[in-house]
This record gives C-alpha cells, sequence and structure tokens, in this order.
C-alpha cells in the first residue's frame, strides 16, 4: 500500500502554503514531517483529512497497482490540540466512536481492553472529557484509531504533550502499529524525529523534500537538517 | 511629557488605522481590492492615521454636543417647553450638574479604568507608568475642556444666556472632575478600592443621579437659582482652588504602578470587550461539570442505545438546562395567564367575553405567540459549542448518513417537547373561548388546535433547518453567516404581516398548515440535499 499524493496546492488570502506537494509514502514505515512554525505542516494534514479543501491536486491509496482518491474514513487524525465532545465521559465517546465505525472493526476487544491499551486509569474512564488534562485527551484521540485501524494515521504534534513515561509507551505503540498503516507525523523536534521515524520528510517553501535514510543518524544530521530548513528562507 | 503623549498618540493612530484597514476589507465590493499587503503601506497608514485622528476629533466635538442636546436639552424641552427661559435654563444647569458633576464623576473616571490601551502601552510596550499617566490624564482634562466649549455656548445661547457663562461652565465642570480624578485616585490610595469597578456603587449612582436629575422636570421648577449660584465668585474661585490642589496631586502622586497594575491584570475581561462577549456566550451554552454526580457517569445509564441514539439521549439527558427548563418554564407562564382567565370569568365576564372576542378576532397572533414558545435557537447553540464543534473535525461525523441519523434525532426531540407547551397552549385558549359564551364549536376548536401544533412543528424545523443549513455559529458562538439572520428576519416578518389579517379560525388554520407544511418540506429536502456540505465548523 502506498499514499500517493500528487501535485496538492493550496493557498490562503494571498499566501500560497503548499505549491504542489508530490510524494509517495509507503506501508510499514514511519514518517516524521518536518518544517519551521507555519510551514503548513498542518494545513497539509488538513488537506489530506478533507477539514479543508485542496485547491488543487489530489492524494490517493495505491494498492495492488490500483489508485484510489483517499477517503475520508481511511484517515486517523490526531489533532495537536486534542478536540472531544466535552460532556461525554471518556468511555461513552468510545463506546460512541465504536458504535458508529462497527464495521471496520475487527478485533473482539471491549471498550475497557481498549483502555487498557492506552493505559487509562478505571477511574478516569468514567468522568467527563471536560475534566481531562491534554495528555489525557491526547491518549483518548490515539485510542480512535487504535480501534478503525485506518490505512493512514496523522499525527500533528501528538508527543509533545506526554510525559517521558506516556511518549515512550505511545512511540511503543506505534512502532507496533506500523507494519499494517502508514504513519506520518509532524513535528519540529528533530530529536523526536530522528528518534522514531523510519523516513524523514521535510515540508520547506511549500514542497516536500526527503531525507535521505542514512543521514538519519550520522553525526552531522543536525546541521543538515538545520541548513535545509534555513535555506528555505531566503527567497 | 510632549514625546511620551507623542508616542501613545503613535500607538493609538497604529492600532486605530489598522482597525479602520480591517473594518474597510471586511466591506462587500471595496473590501476585495483590498489585501494583507495595506497594512504594510507606510503612507497609506499614515494618511489612515490622520483620518482616525480627524475622526475621533470631530466624535469628541459631537458626542458633547449630543450629550447636552439629547440627554438634557431635549427632555427639558419636553417636559418644560411653557416655562420661562430663564427657569428652563435653571433646569438645565440643575440636569446637567447632578449628571455631570454627579454621575459623570463616578461613572466616567479615566484615572483606574482598565483599558486596552494601558495594557499596550505599560504593560507590553513598557512606558513608565507614571509619564503615561501624566500624559493620558493631561490629554484628557485638556480635551474635555476643549470639546465641551462650543456645546457650552451653543446651549447658552439657546437659553438666552450670557455666553461667558457657557465658557466658564466648560472650565469648573473640567476642574471639577480633575478633582473628581484626584478622589479616585485617593481612595485606591488609601483603601486599594478601584471606585470604577464597584459596578453595583456605580449603578446606583447612576440610577440615583439620572432620578434625583429629571424628578424636577415634572416639578416645574430647579429649587435653586442655578446660574448665580453656580457662576458666583466664590463658587468659581473654590472650584479653581479644588482643581489646582487636585492637579497637584495627581501630578506628584508616586505610585501610579500600582494604580496601573490594579487594573491591567491580563485576565480581566474588561480589558478585552471581544473575549468578555465570548465567554458570556459560552457561559449561556456550557456543560456545567457539577450538574453530574459520580454515578450519573457511570456506564449502564445509557445501555440498550447505540450510535448516533446513544450520544443524542446522552447529550440531551446532560443538557436538561436548555430543554427541559425553558418548557417548564413556558408551562408555568401559560398555566398562569390561563389561570387568570379563568378568574377574569368569575369576576368579570363582561371583560373577559370582550378579551374572548378579541381573542377570537386576533387568532394570527398565535404565529408571533408560537415563534416565542419553541425552543430551538438556544438548543442549537448548545449543541454546536458543546457537541458538534469537536466532532465535525472527525471524518466519520460529517458523512452524509451521520449527519441525517444525526438530524432526524434531533427533530423527533425538539418537536417533542414543543409539542409540550403547544398541546398546552391549545387545551388553553380552547377551553377559555368555550367558557367565554363565545360561539366557539367543535370546528373551530380543532382548527386553532391544528394551527397550534402545525407552528409548534414549523418552527421546531425552522430551528433545526436554519442549523444545519447555515451553519452560522463560529468557535466564539457569535453569528457569522448574514444569511442566518436575514432568513430569520423574513420568517418573523412574515409572522407579522399574518397578525394584520382578519380572518375565520378555520381559514386561518387551513393557510398556517399548509404554509407550515410547505415550508417544512422544503426544508427537510434542503436539509436532506445539502446539509452535508453545509453543515461544518467554519
Amino acid at each position: 500500500m502506498q499514499l500517493v499524493l500528487d501535485n496538492i496546492r493550496k493557498s490562503f488570502e494571498n499566501k500560497t502554503v503548499l505549491k504542489g506537494i508530490d510524494f509517495t509514502f509507503e506501508q510499514g514505515k514511519i514518517y516524521g514531517l518536518l518544517g519551521r512554525n507555519g510551514a503548513g505542516k498542518t494545513s497539509l494534514f488538513n488537506c489530506l483529512s478533507g477539514e479543508t479543501r485542496m485547491d488543487s491536486g489530489g492524494a490517493f491509496l495505491r494498492r495492488n497497482e490500483v489508485s484510489l482518491p483517499l477517503r475520508e474514513e481511511e484517515i486517523g487524525y490526531v489533532f495537536s490540540l486534542p478536540i472531544l465532545p466535552e460532556f461525554l465521559t471518556g468511555y461513552e465517546f468510545v463506546k460512541f466512536y465504536m458504535d458508529i465505525n462497527q464495521d471496520k472493526i475487527q478485533s473482539g476487544r471491549t471498550i475497557d481492553d481498549y483502555f487498557d491499551i492506552i493505559r487509562f486509569e478505571q477511574e478516569d474512564r468514567h468522568r467527563l472529557i471536560k475534566g481531562y488534562s491534554h495528555g489525557m485527551k491526547n491518549k483518548i484521540q490515539m485510542l480512535c484509531f487504535i480501534i478503525t485501524r485506518p490505512p493512514l494515521i496523522l499525527l500533528d504534534e501528538p508527543l509533545t504533550s506526554f510525559d517521558v513515561v506516556v511518549a515512550l509507551e505511545i512511540k511503543k505503540l506505534l512502532r507496533e502499529m506500523k507494519q499494517d498503516h502508514i504513519i506520518i507525523f509532524s513535528t519540529h523536534i528533530l530529536q523526536l524525529a530522528a528518534d522514531l521515524c523510519d523516513e524523514l520528510v521535510i515540508l520547506n517553501n511549500g514542497v516536500l523534500q526527503e531525507i535521505p535514510a542514512d543521514t538519519l543518524h550520522s553525526p552531522e544530521f543536525e546541521e543538515q537538517i538545520i541548513a535545509l530548513l534555513k535555506d528555505g528562507s531566503h527567497d | 511629557m510632549i514625546s511620551t503623549l507623542n508616542t501613545i498618540m503613535k500607538i493609538r493612530g497604529a492600532s486605530g488605522a489598522n482597525r479602520l484597514l480591517y473594518y474597510f476589507g471586511r466591506l462587500p465590493l471595496i473590501g476585495k481590492l483590498m489585501n494583507d499587503s495595506v497594512y504594510s503601506k507606510t503612507s497609506l497608514k499614515k494618511t489612515f492615521t490622520i483620518v482616525v485622528l480627524i475622526l475621533k476629533i470631530i466624535w469628541g466635538f459631537l458626542t458633547k454636543f449630543a450629550y447636552l442636546g439629547l440627554v438634557v436639552y431635549l427632555p427639558i424641552q419636553l417636559a418644560v417647553k411653557e416655562l420661562q427661559l430663564a427657569d428652563q435654563y435653571d433646569l438645565y444647569l440643575y440636569v446637567l450638574v447632578l449628571l455631570s458633576f454627579g454621575v459623570g464623576t463616578v461613572s466616567n473616571a479615566i484615572i483606574l479604568e482598565p483599558k486596552r490601551d494601558k495594557y499596550i502601552c505599560v504593560k507590553l510596550m513598557r512606558l513608565p507608568a507614571d509619564k503615561y499617566m501624566h500624559a493620558v490624564l493631561a490629554l484628557r482634562a485638556l480635551t474635555f475642556f476643549i470639546y465641551f466649549v462650543p456645546a457650552m455656548l451653543v446651549f447658552a445661547e439657546a437659553y438666552g444666556a450670557p455666553l461667558w457663562q457657557g465658557l466658564l461652565l466648560s472650565l469648573l465642570l473640567s476642574l471639577w472632575r480633575i478633582a473628581g480624578e484626584a478622589l479616585h485616585l485617593w481612595i485606591f490610595d488609601r483603601q486599594g478600592i478601584v471606585l470604577v469597578k464597584k459596578n453595583g456603587f456605580v449603578w446606583i449612582v447612576i440610577g440615583a443621579g439620572y432620578l434625583l436629575a429629571f424628578v424636577p422636570l415634572y416639578m416645574g421648577n430647579s429649587l435653586l437659582d442655578m446660574d448665580s449660584v453656580l457662576f458666583s465668585l466664590p463658587l468659581s474661585l473654590a472650584l479653581v482652588v479644588l482643581g489646582a490642589v487636585s492637579a497637584l496631586y495627581i501630578a506628584r502622586y508616586a505610585g501610579y504602578r500600582n494604580a496601573v497594575d490594579a487594573v491591567t491584570k491580563i485576565d480581566d475581561p474588561l480589558l478585552d470587550m471581544g473575549r468578555m462577549m465570548k465567554e458570556a456566550n459560552m457561559k449561556q451554552v456550557e456543560t456545567k461539570v457539577k450538574d453530574f454526580s459520580a454515578e450519573k457517569l457511570r456506564p449502564g445509564q445509557f445501555a440498550g442505545k447505540s450510535g448516533f441514539a446513544y450520544l443524542n439521549a446522552i447529550f440531551f439527558s446532560r443538557h436538561k438546562r436548555f430543554l427541559i427548563q425553558p418548557i417548564q418554564r413556558r408551562l408555568v407562564i401559560i398555566g398562569a395567564l390561563s389561570a387568570a382567565g379563568l378568574l377574569a370569568t368569575y369576576a368579570s365576564p363582561d371583560t373577559f367575553s370582550k378579551l374572548a372576542r378579541y381573542l377570537i378576532s386576533s387568532l394570527p397572533v398565535l404565529v408571533i405567540a408560537m415563534n416565542f414558545t419553541s425552543i430551538g435557537e438556544r438548543v442549537c447553540k448548545a449543541m454546536f459549542f458543546n457537541c458538534d464543534l469537536s466532532l465535525l473535525r472527525y471524518g466519520f461525523y460529517r458523512e452524509r448518513s451521520a449527519i441525517l441519523s444525526n438530524f432526524r434525532t434531533r427533530l423527533l426531540r425538539i418537536s417533542g417537547l414543543n409539542l409540550i407547551p403547544a398541546a398546552a397552549i391549545s387545551v388553553a385558549v380552547n377551553l377559555l373561548l368555550f367558557l367565554s359564551g363565545e360561539r366557539w364549536g367543535v370546528g373551530e376548536a380543532l382548527s386553532v388546535s391544528g394551527a397550534v401544533l402545525g407552528l409548534s412543528l414549523f418552527f421546531s424545523v425552522h430551528h433545526l433547518f436554519m442549523y444545519y443549513i447555515f451553519q452560522p455559529y463560529s468557535t466564539e458562538l457569535n453569528v457569522k453567516n448574514p444569511f442566518f439572520s436575514i432568513v430569520n428576519s423574513i420568517v418573523l416578518a412574515v409572522g407579522v404581516v399574518c397578525m394584520q389579517f382578519q380572518s375565520t379560525p378555520a381559514r386561518f388554520a387551513i393557510v398556517v398548515v399548509l404554509a407550515a407544511a410547505a415550508y417544512m418540506l422544503i426544508a427537510l429536502f434542503l436539509v436532506y440535499r445539502y446539509s452535508d456540505r453545509t453543515f461544518r465548523v467554519k
């Protein structure tokens, strides 16, 4: 399975943020999407998820040489600011989510099984989401894609809000899941990207660039990335 | 001080110009000519800054004219036109003293006023607090005087008083207000009290001041020979001395840093009207955590339901505040009105039968009445803010089938709730008319009940239809979509027009039911056809 982005363009008012994104993402890999503040990482994710419409271009999922347009239900999207209906308890939200997505759930796990996966305290499950911390809300969002297992998983600045223990758990989880998915996560924390990702792509000047895999663990990694990112700001 | 003043004026000017440009850009047609780059065109902005300054000065003069003309002069004209000019002048001075010397001194003092400008200049731009306050207060005193002079002269002339009195009055008032500012500062210094933020006190002073000011208009004299007292040498001299001492106190006061800090806390809602509105809006519809005890949140409460039915069951049960309470309140009002009607049948059958005839002849009033009886708008707001705002970010929630299934559940709920007061109204109206002795047969009773229930359904569909098609709310909950307001006003206008028609109950019922049915069909069709595209967070 591959995710093919074909010439995606997007501008707001007079500012062109995405200037023709062409890229192919492979199944089984975790991609780190690096970019400076305002480079358009969230805009790209929003375009992919259907949240905002792209001006031109398209995104396709290719399976066995057959390309089909990416559909909304094939995407799991974790927002940097977790947005959940606050009048529900975590348990109720997950139940509702499972009801709605019944047809996409394969395993015979119960709601509590799922909560156990993300190590969610028993008593917290039955509190209103309104009272949850940022990290707890983020966990619930993660749970959404753990439940439905969509082929494409987008994570917008996901691990920054977790404490070290939870971050490690989530990292493990992502690594376990990656065989069946295309996982892209945006960040501007280099260490995190180098640590977790198999591939690194840079969004700079409205286009995507791949970073050769061997640089990822080379000693000059940091300088090279910085040089690349700086390059863009000169035009 | 001049350079400080210059800096402050530049900051104010730039933000004023930006604001003007911003609103200019929002104008239809012309706004399209502008793009964001205008904010960086310095020469254009300088022009705008000057335009803003000129507008502000004109505004300054105009408000004084408006104040003296509309608040003081006009009521006197209306109340005691027949009095001699000299007596009217006494009243004019009397009202002015109470409002400007009295109320204004309490409600309109700027020395401890929470203001964005103050926050920006002192907290963000790090202007020394004393320099800032000196400059601002000097500017205020000067402009206060200058803006008042022309208006004072004109109104002195209007009462045939000598012009020097207008000039002197402006001066005395300015001096008095300086003393007022000093008093506010002194109270803050001694007691730590910011008087302008004591809303209760300020409103009591405003209420009492206006009451005292306008009561003599009914009695027709001002109790005192105002001009000879106000413009007497001793009083004038006293005010001059008081003003000078106060100005000195203000100039030498050492604790401005505290005085500014006390009113520029970042979370003070008064600093930011926009945020205050937003918070007020949200408070109206927010979910309150304390409403739910732990056992209410236990699973099993809504067992047996699933999917959207489950979601809506929880939503409606946790937002009873917006659903059950308003319905209860409406039932109480309907009950009270019918009880009053029943009482009237026994107490004064004559008035009652008059009332009954009026009721029969003005059935179209029911259109407006049902508009106010139906809940919907606030429920939609609560749905948006507490539920849809977050869930609409999920792809599955935006799917057509999901939106429609949700719409159906909600429509059934809201219609069901609205039918309760509607049924109560039709029972009450029919009962009262039946008892009134007017001719009121089964046919009429059925027509009116049909019309009331039809209208109730109509408004239930209406609110939800508007919400799903126009989705007017932004994240701040203010209405963004102009069409929402337009269509809403049209519906209300049609209701008002309906009231002008005289007709029999049967004909009225037929028209209402047919119109409502047609509207509902169109609305439901539009929702089924387009809501998956229109129902989004904007």
